[in-house]
């Protein structure tokens, strides 16, 4: 049953049941400040407190969506992201809860980024920690490389592999989506 | 949740236009705020005229405190969702939540009251509302949503989905022009 | 005994409120929309129910608000009519301000329907 005196609000509730079947706790697509990374972390944080979620896990998701906001920020200002804003979901399965982030990216760094990620998911925990510390020792900042050592502390702190996707934009952008999983304990 | 059904989603909100989408548990009075705070920030980067932003403000505050207000007790938290779009100049604001069916019945009511009344006459009804010793604090539907129409000047837009016995989906439109 | 002074401070969401009685002024100022008007205002309540009883002569009351949501619109009605008893009975002189932004046509418009609603001395100022 539906019951409406406007045509396009529609939309709206379909936006909803997507999210409501899907078991997402939050979507955010627009630009972030330090002001909204503030709400979507307390909105995240009454959610997960409201499910009884362990501590453990509810730090790691923190700190997990911290690392991916961040970097998040430091591409939203670019001409193509005017159009294509920043985008958080937080989602949880039945394990697992899931932070996903999407920005656009210069399709000249892709190549770059794959290989960080494609390297960080075959190294075990240990090489992992080794990784880290000469990364740390080696970093230089720059403008893909500051996203380094954020997707090797995600990693470390997921203990999943880091699952990602480029979708094409233009001839000289993408849409990139990073997805890291945190068990439920 | 595979990654391609997350692009889907994106991809729904960037064709509606919107440019600030925000979904998730935010009946909170901070996070009402927060969003507040957002829009601010957002609609003076477009620069949109202050009117007409607290034209935008009064929508949200008065749809968040009366219209959509679910009950603190409930156990299970539901998702409440907020977004802008744009379209040339025109800026369409939404609010929408779950809330309980029995709450549903009177507000509809109140809006078909309200819509139903001639624009001339939307002044003096709000006086006679504001002036009226009934009003407590628990229910001001009707007075808020007057001084919704009072200041947009526009038809309260809205949409009820049923989603089962005890619940539906509720949500609320507001379009302004720039 | 002395009429105290009220000193609320503004928040996010909540007026700032002053009186100060050397100064003979009510000041209100800000944005009002608490999730609960009724227990945010009961001090201001509380403090008018004092000022009735011994009020100071000739106090002007400045509303400067930037916004309000309507249960605080309810509110100020209220306060505006305490005024108003004062000054039926004699009790007191009272002048009420309503500053409004130049720019800001609903708060001006506001001002206007509580001068007609209320019989208290009420100037509109905008700023």
């Amino acid at each position: 049953m539906s019951d409406t005196n406007t045509n396009s609000i529609i939309n709206v509730y379909d936006l909803f049941e997507t999210m409501s079947s899907n078991e997402i706790i939050l979507i955010y697509q627009g630009l972030f400040d330090q002001l909204m990374i503030k709400t979507v972390m307390s909105m995240t944080e009454m959610k997960l407190d409201k499910e009884q979620v362990g501590e453990g896990t509810k730090k790691k998701v923190f700190n997990i969506m911290i690392e991916g906001l961040q970097n998040i920020c430091k591409h939203q200002y670019s001409d193509v992201a005017i159009k294509h804003n920043p985008f958080l979901v937080i989602n949880r399965s039945a394990d697992f809860y899931n932070v996903i982030t999407g920005n656009t990216i210069n399709n000249n760094k892709i190549n770059i980024v794959k290989d960080k990620l494609d390297h960080i998911n075959t190294l075990n925990k240990e090489e992992l920690k080794e990784f880290y510390k000469t990364s740390r020792l080696n970093s230089v900042i720059s403008d893909v490389g500051g996203a380094g050592l954020g997707f090797i502390d995600m990693a470390r702190k997921s203990e999943h592999k880091l699952e990602y996707k480029f979708y094409s934009i233009d001839n000289f952008n993408s849409f990139f989506i990073l997805q890291t999983k945190i068990s439920n304990k | 949740m595979n990654i391609d059904l997350t692009k889907n989603i994106y991809d729904k909100m960037v064709s509606q236009r919107f440019v600030v989408s925000i979904m998730g548990f935010f009946d909170q009075q901070d996070l009402l705020l927060s969003l507040i705070n957002l829009t601010e920030k957002k609609l003076t980067g477009l620069e949109v005229q202050d009117s007409i932003k607290k034209k935008i403000f009064h929508f949200m505050v008065e749809c968040s405190q009366n219209l959509l207000k679910t009950e603190k007790s409930q156990e299970k938290s539901d998702n409440n969702l907020f977004l802008i779009s744009q379209e040339g100049d025109n800026y369409t604001v939404y609010l929408g939540s779950k809330v309980d069916k029995n709450i549903v019945g009177p507000i509809l009511e109140t809006i078909t009251e309200v819509n139903n009344i001639n624009s001339e006459d939307i002044k003096k009804k709000y006086y006679d509302e504001l002036t009226s010793k009934e009003i407590v604090n628990q229910n001001l539907i009707l007075l808020s949503m007057l001084s919704i129409t009072k200041k947009t000047k526009k038809k309260i837009e809205y949409e009820h989905i049923s989603i089962d016995d005890t619940t539906s989906f509720l949500s609320f439109k507001m379009t302004i022009t720039n | 005994m002395e009429l105290l002074n009220l000193s609320i401070a503004g928040t996010e969401d909540t007026p700032e409120i002053e009186y100060n009685a050397q100064s003979k002024a009510f000041i209100i100022s800000g944005r009002s929309l608490p999730e609960d008007v009724t227990s945010f205002y009961k001090p201001v309540f509380e403090w008018l129910t004092d000022f009735t009883a011994q009020p100071t002569e000739n106090t002007t009351f400045k509303f400067k608000l930037e916004y309000f949501n309507t249960a605080s619109s309810k509110i100020i009605l209220d306060i505006l009519m305490k005024l108003e008893d004062m000054v039926q009975t004699n009790k007191t002189q009272i002048q009420v301000e309503w500053h409004y932004s130049e720019a800001d046509d609903d708060m001006l418009e506001a001002g206007e329907e509580y001068a007609e609603l209320v019989e208290v001395p009420f100037t509109l100022i905008s700023y």
